[in-house]
């Protein structure tokens, strides 16, 4: 059997139903029970609407009115808002301010180096020698990296944080990083991770006093 | 003057005559845009949006419906693609208008008042088309054909849209 198909369903909640859907509905339960749940929730629309009256939306003045259609009038007047809008002040420091972060982080990321091998502690367990670096090659960088870390604001916060830090005093607590494993650490992270990084870093001396 | 007079006059650069169709409809169209996003503050630039709309597509417009019909197409486009208002913020049940309950209890009244806000937010969660179709039938009580060409679709279609609406809202309603 072929049931009655949304329209047909709609019309009959409607009162508009053809004698061929009315017949159908009196032999058949699933039409009926779908039926019925379209009258329940159309009800309920309507049960819920106040008794005040066909609409629950508010209500206004006259004077209102005059200010909405004033409203419409200021905004077709307006001037167009196209591409201009950016180079507002507001929004130009905010594009700027952007941009130099952007700068910043991918400058940094670029000159952030880990010290040259020559100037790391040889480390006797491992025995590293010229050929057997600990870093990938690619990261190993030159003399000058060391420069770039030193002018390096975020990597500054790290350097203050550890530089009291006795290495006996962190192999005790379980902190034995092989030379240039913090430094690796960092360059494998994302800069947002930097800079939370330093972030974290900088609340933690503020709160020590540091 | 009917509305398609003031459109002609309106197209040719008649301000007051633009006036004119935003005073005849704007009341209809905030009660639209209010069923959609169900607060004031919405509604309201909502519906001032659809006139500036609507002066700005004048020269296009050929009469090929009523004023009404357009001006409500142009309502449902812009209320259905405000990014903002995917998730409607309704009103509060402090901040619903009182009604008038002298002839109910008031412990009645707080519960349709709250079964309102129900309804609402479950209209809210119907799919875009399911809910401007209901909200046309059931509140602004307009014919299917006319629902049709707001929609831009047939007949067929819109009754298939508000069977399917009511059932998903039966389903809403009972699974809250």
């Amino acid at each position: 059997m072929t049931h009655l198909d949304p329209a047909q369903l709609v019309d009959l909640l409607e009162g508009n139903g053809t004698s061929t859907s009315t017949a159908h509905l009196e032999s058949c339960a699933p039409c009926r029970a779908e039926l019925s749940a379209l009258q329940a929730a159309l009800h309920t629309l309507h049960a819920t609407t106040p008794a005040t009256g066909p609409d629950d939306v508010p209500e206004f003045s006259p004077f209102y009115w005059e200010q909405f259609t004033r409203g419409v009038n200021e905004r077709i007047d307006a001037p167009s808002r196209g591409w201009t809008e950016w180079i507002r002040p507001p929004r130009l420091a905010a594009a700027l301010a952007a941009a130099a972060l952007v700068f910043v982080l991918v400058i940094g990321a670029r000159t952030l180096h880990i010290p040259s091998a020559t100037d790391r502690l040889p480390n006797p367990a491992t025995a590293i020698t010229g050929t057997e670096r600990s870093v990938p090659t690619e990261i190993a960088g030159s003399d000058e990296s060391r420069d770039d870390v030193e002018a390096d604001a975020a990597w500054a916060v790290v350097r203050t944080a550890a530089q009291d830090l006795a290495y006996e005093d962190a192999e005790a607590e379980g902190i034995s990083p092989r030379p240039g494993s913090a430094e690796i650490a960092v360059l494998q992270m994302s800069n947002d991770e930097r800079a939370e990084l330093a972030r974290l870093i900088a609340n933690e001396l503020k709160r020590s006093g540091a | 003057m009917d509305d398609a007079e003031l459109v002609k006059l309106a197209q040719a650069g008649e301000r007051d005559a633009f006036d004119a169709i935003v005073q005849r409809h704007q009341r209809r169209i905030y009660q639209l845009c209010y069923r959609f996003v169900g607060n004031h503050e919405d509604a309201s630039d909502l519906a001032q949006d659809v006139f500036v709309r609507a002066f700005r597509a004048l020269p296009k417009f050929k009469g090929d419906s009523a004023v009404g019909t357009w001006l409500h197409r142009i309502a449902v486009n812009v209320c259905l693609n405000r990014k903002a208002l995917k998730t409607p913020r309704f009103a509060s049940i402090d901040e619903v208008e009182p009604v008038d309950v002298r002839a109910e209890r008031a412990d009645v009244a707080v519960l349709r008042d709250e079964r309102a806000i129900q309804v609402r937010a479950a209209v809210a969660r119907l799919p875009p088309k399911q809910r401007a179709t209901l909200i046309l039938r059931a509140y602004h009580e307009l014919p299917h054909d006319e629902i049709a060409k707001i929609l831009g679709s047939s007949v067929g279609a819109v009754k298939a849209n508000f069977c399917h609406a009511l059932a998903n809202l039966k389903r809403l309603m009972d699974a809250s």
